[in-house]
């Protein structure tokens, strides 16, 4: 195994390890998982079959230390872009309905 | 010359003195039939070894409140927290008992399961797989786990607790943000 360190915009819990662990994951193949100790993780790498190169392990720290969790996280809607939501929704059924109503 | 001499006095008054800093277990002496039991025999085999007995024997303990969890999604095994939950202590007797309290949880992952073991010198005691305690996909408790130590070296050794995932990529978690972890260790 290969460990490097990284220092994390965030505290790491369960919710934003898992978060973290698939950016990570998502930009080095030979990304095992974490260990994650306040804001700091150590990111752990698999090196048996073939060693991650410099790159790999200089992107994987990177993701790491620019992500926030709040970017990875669905915001949640206002009141007007709920409401603007559901009218585009109800327009999309109204259309449905007009052609349903003109093929029967 | 007479320097040395008062020197010397000087270093032998204060034998006892560093005796009690760093009073040891000393293997006692096999005397045979007709050897005399002289008074320095007494001190170091009988008295100072009672004395080590009764209340010099090692003792080591932590209670460490983090500023945040430790969590891991490696499915190797790996300390807590190399730095600030661990027990180093000098064992004569060749034995330990370790004892550890501490919040853990599994995530929600698909087949997460938590795992904890206590280590000497990073060697685990614990089951080979799956060492002293496990808790199950998104579960949460409270774990107080023991263990035995024996055939230590005589000399320091250095005690921590381990976790691990079964599964890469799911969450284990020991609380430690608000919540203490313990642990505590003593030569038997």
């Amino acid at each position: 195994m290969r460990e490097i360190k990284a220092i994390l915009r965030f505290e790491v819990t369960a919710e934003t390890h898992k978060l973290l662990h698939d950016v990570v994951a998502a930009v080095a193949p030979h990304f095992v998982g974490l260990r994650g100790d306040g804001h700091s993780a150590m990111l752990v790498f698999d090196n048996e079959r073939s060693k991650p190169s410099n790159e790999e392990l200089d992107a994987a720290r990177e993701a790491a230390e620019q992500f926030q969790p709040e970017q990875a996280r669905q915001p949640e809607l206002s009141k007007e872009q709920a409401l603007a939501k559901l009218e585009d929704y109800q327009q999309q059924i109204n259309e449905l309905r007009a052609v349903i109503e003109k093929l029967s | 010359m007479y320097f040395f001499i008062r020197l010397w006095r000087v270093a032998r008054n204060l034998f006892p003195f560093w005796r009690l800093l760093f009073m040891a277990w000393t293997t006692p002496n096999s005397p045979s039939s007709g050897d005399d039991w002289t008074a320095t025999m007494y001190r170091t085999y009988i008295r100072d070894n009672l004395n080590y007995l009764f209340s010099g024997r090692p003792i080591g303990q932590v209670h460490y409140v983090g500023a945040g969890d430790k969590t891991s999604s490696v499915a190797t095994w790996a300390d807590v927290d190399s730095t600030n939950i661990k027990v180093t202590l000098t064992i004569s007797s060749g034995r330990a008992r370790v004892f550890a309290s501490f919040r853990g949880a599994a995530d929600n992952t698909a087949s997460s399961a938590a795992e904890f073991d206590l280590a000497v010198d990073g060697t685990r005691l614990g089951d080979s797989t799956h060492g002293l305690a496990r808790t199950s996909q998104n579960t949460t408790h409270f774990f107080s786990i023991e263990a035995l130590a024996t055939g230590l070296s005589v000399g320091s050794h250095t005690f921590t607790i381990r976790f691990r995932n079964v599964t890469g990529g799911a969450v284990t978690t020991v609380s430690n943000n608000g919540f203490p972890v313990n642990l505590v260790v003593e030569e038997i």
